[in-house]
């Protein structure tokens, strides 16, 4: 670049910067609409994507984990008999592998589930009681008991204990079908209840030793499900590649958006909606923008004609109405995006409680995954849209409207009314 | 290369289309030496605007040549006579058209920093200008801060501080009072006289006649009269 053009530009700089200010409400005005639309976009952004993070977490924590590894039949068709064979060593070995959290393995059975006054149906969950706590927040959802204190201790649903009207201590009878078509039977007792809040769930889950569900519906060492938790969602997919790899053809590894695809579905949802919430604010704040530009060009018409009388090329008028573009759009994006990092960051420090803002979210939250405190989240998209958008739409706004400059004859120009 | 700074052939300038066309020059023959001071005058719609924007390469005659300085306008691309316009000849307007945003100072620099001057010299250059025309002690100021002679003195110094062949003044006495209009005239006379710029101005102004050295009469898009003034006024 030689000093000529360096020397251009700064002065170019100069007489944008400070035509900015000949009407300063106007600028405030319209940079205030850059920054409003910046935080509300950035700010709401943030917070859909750290409640979509929220909500994964807490439905995978709660029931599937991130990824699980079954019988290539077993997702589609899960019938008893579809079981990953010699679970506990393979979990082990899943255990080990980068990325990894936490593995578990899991044995299930739908079963009656009786008392001797009352029978509900349920899902039997065969759990690993320490490797469960790695991969599940189901562990300490305990309200009473103890979580599997002994073999033949069940862990039960509050809403189904209510419906079975039974309480720590009390007996009860598990009766399904076997892997092999035998009767499956187990004589519990109730060692724990636990309180998810989410219906479903507290309605007709049970949780039982591995060995004594296998024992007892003929598993052998055999599971339905290895559970694999993540170091994070983000690591999610890395971490799903590395099983396949390693895993033999007889395995299918699936992650929570195949697991519980209604979950991924509301979510995209939800953005698709919000995004076209922002495009419209964004479209409208980018017609304001246009408005101050054409204002611009109209009002200085007379001067941009003694530029050109003078010898100033249009290209470069057009380069300083840019310079002012791109000042105007870094002043209001700015302050919108300190505005919105600021509640964003304080956000992150203390979250949202859900519970706090309005009676009966907390169940409400439950029942769809969403955490009881919620964070906002933090992604390039969420930052930088709404400011990327803008600056496009303001340079785009000044570059279409100084268009006009190549039509302006300096001599017609310089007659025109100050 | 002739002496001459502006050489005008059978210029025509048509306005508008075939049904409702203006013929603002007919024809018109106008030559400037180097080192004249011609002042066009002539009622409003006499042409003597429109012969000044030709001249200064504002606009295309529709017929006829101009030549500025040996280089003939009606072969010059816009891009190209923008360039002629910012190292060849310097305007002064009516309403002065500075700046606003700029100061004195900044806006005598601003056509240096079209040319690519280095801002070190453009600001020492324009500082200078302004101290000979007696500007140092407003130099800050911007215009909304001058009064009218100020700024059209200002506007003077942006037209002379390029050095350029040919100076244009379209009605530079129009808003100024006439005590004011004598000291600018005396400054363009200076301009003329120790600088060796050529001067062509378009005016109403019998002051600003009276001080040019040579009055070109113009009516109806023709030139009437073209008289070499023997003893301008400030010969008086």
């Amino acid at each position: 670049m030689t000093a000529s053009a360096n020397a251009t530009r700064g002065l170019f700089a100069v007489v944008a910067w400070r035509n900015l200010w000949r009407n300063p409400r106007r600028t405030w005005l319209t940079a205030g609409g850059i920054a409003f639309a910046t935080a509300l976009v950035v700010f709401s952004t943030s917070i859909q994507v750290g409640s979509y993070d929220g909500m994964i977490d807490t439905a995978t924590r709660l029931v599937s984990s991130h990824i699980q590894v079954q019988h290539p039949e077993f997702h589609d068709d899960p019938r008893m008999r579809y079981t990953v064979a010699d679970g506990v060593a393979l979990t082990e070995r899943v255990s080990r592998l980068p990325g990894v959290a936490g593995a578990a393995p899991r044995a299930e059975a739908f079963a009656l589930l009786s008392t001797e006054e009352r029978s509900f149906g349920g899902l039997v969950l065969g759990v690993d009681p320490e490797r469960e706590r790695q991969v599940s927040d189901l562990p300490k959802t305990l309200s009473r008991g103890e979580y599997l204190p002994g073999p033949d201790d069940a862990f039960i649903g509050a809403a189904l204990a209510r419906n079975l009207d039974i309480s720590l201590g009390d007996e009860l009878l598990v009766l399904g079908t076997g892997k092999e078509g035998s009767v499956g039977a187990l004589a519990l007792r109730v060692g724990g209840i636990f309180e998810t809040g989410h219906e479903d769930t507290d309605r007709s889950l049970i949780l039982v030793p591995l060995t004594t569900l296998q024992e007892g519906f003929d598993l052998g060492d055999e599971v339905h499900r290895i559970l694999v938790a993540a170091d994070s969602i983000s690591a999610i997919d890395d971490v799903a590649r590395s099983i396949e790899l390693t895993l033999d053809e007889g395995y299918r590894t699936l992650k929570w958006n195949e697991l519980m695809p209604e979950i991924e579905q509301g979510i995209q949802i939800d953005w698709v909606s919000a995004q076209l919430m922002y495009w419209l604010l964004l479209i409208l704040v980018a017609f304001a923008i246009v408005n101050t530009f054409m204002m611009t060009v109209f009002e200085r018409t007379r001067e941009f004609g003694m530029l050109l009388a003078i010898g100033m090329r249009p290209a470069s008028i057009m380069g300083m109405l840019q310079v002012e573009a791109v000042a105007m759009w870094a002043i209001g994006a700015s302050i919108g995006l300190a505005i919105a990092l600021s509640v964003i960051g304080w956000l992150s420090q203390t979250g949202i409680a859900f519970g706090e803002i309005a009676e009966g979210m907390d169940e409400i939250s439950a029942n769809y995954f969403i955490p009881e405190r919620m964070y906002p989240g933090f992604s390039l998209e969420s930052i930088a849209m709404s400011p990327a958008v803008l600056g496009l739409a303001t340079l785009g706004a000044a570059f279409g409207t100084s268009l006009r400059l190549r039509r302006i004859r300096p001599v017609d120009a310089l007659r025109t009314e100050d | 290369m002739s002496d001459l700074v502006v050489e005008c052939r059978r210029v025509t300038r048509v306005y508008g289309d075939d049904g409702v066309a203006v013929r603002a020059l007919q024809g018109v023959d106008f030559r400037v030496a180097k080192g004249e001071w011609a002042a066009l005058a002539g009622p409003s719609g006499s042409g003597k605007s429109t012969l000044l924007h030709l001249v200064g390469g504002l606009d295309r005659p529709t017929d006829g040549t101009v030549v500025v300085d040996g280089e003939q306008l009606n072969d010059l691309s816009e891009s190209q006579l923008s360039d002629l316009r910012l190292r060849k000849v310097g305007f002064v307007f009516q309403a002065y058209n500075l700046v606003p945003v700029l100061s004195a100072v900044e806006n005598v620099e601003f056509i240096m920093q079209l040319q690519g001057v280095e801002p070190a010299q453009r600001r020492e250059r324009a500082l200078s200008v302004l101290d000979q025309l007696g500007l140092s002690d407003i130099g800050e100021r911007r215009p909304g801060e001058l009064s009218g002679g100020q700024q059209q003195r200002v506007a003077v110094a942006r037209a002379i501080v390029t050095e350029p062949v040919l100076l244009l003044a379209d009605e530079p006495s129009a808003n100024l009072d006439s005590a004011t209009t004598l000291e600018l005239l005396a400054l363009l006379r200076a301009i003329n006289e120790e600088r060796g710029v050529t001067i062509v101005t378009a005016t109403h102004d019998p002051i600003v006649m009276g001080h040019a050295s040579r009055r070109v009469l113009l009516r109806d898009g023709r030139i009437e009269s073209d008289e070499v003034m023997s003893s301008p006024a400030w010969h008086a």
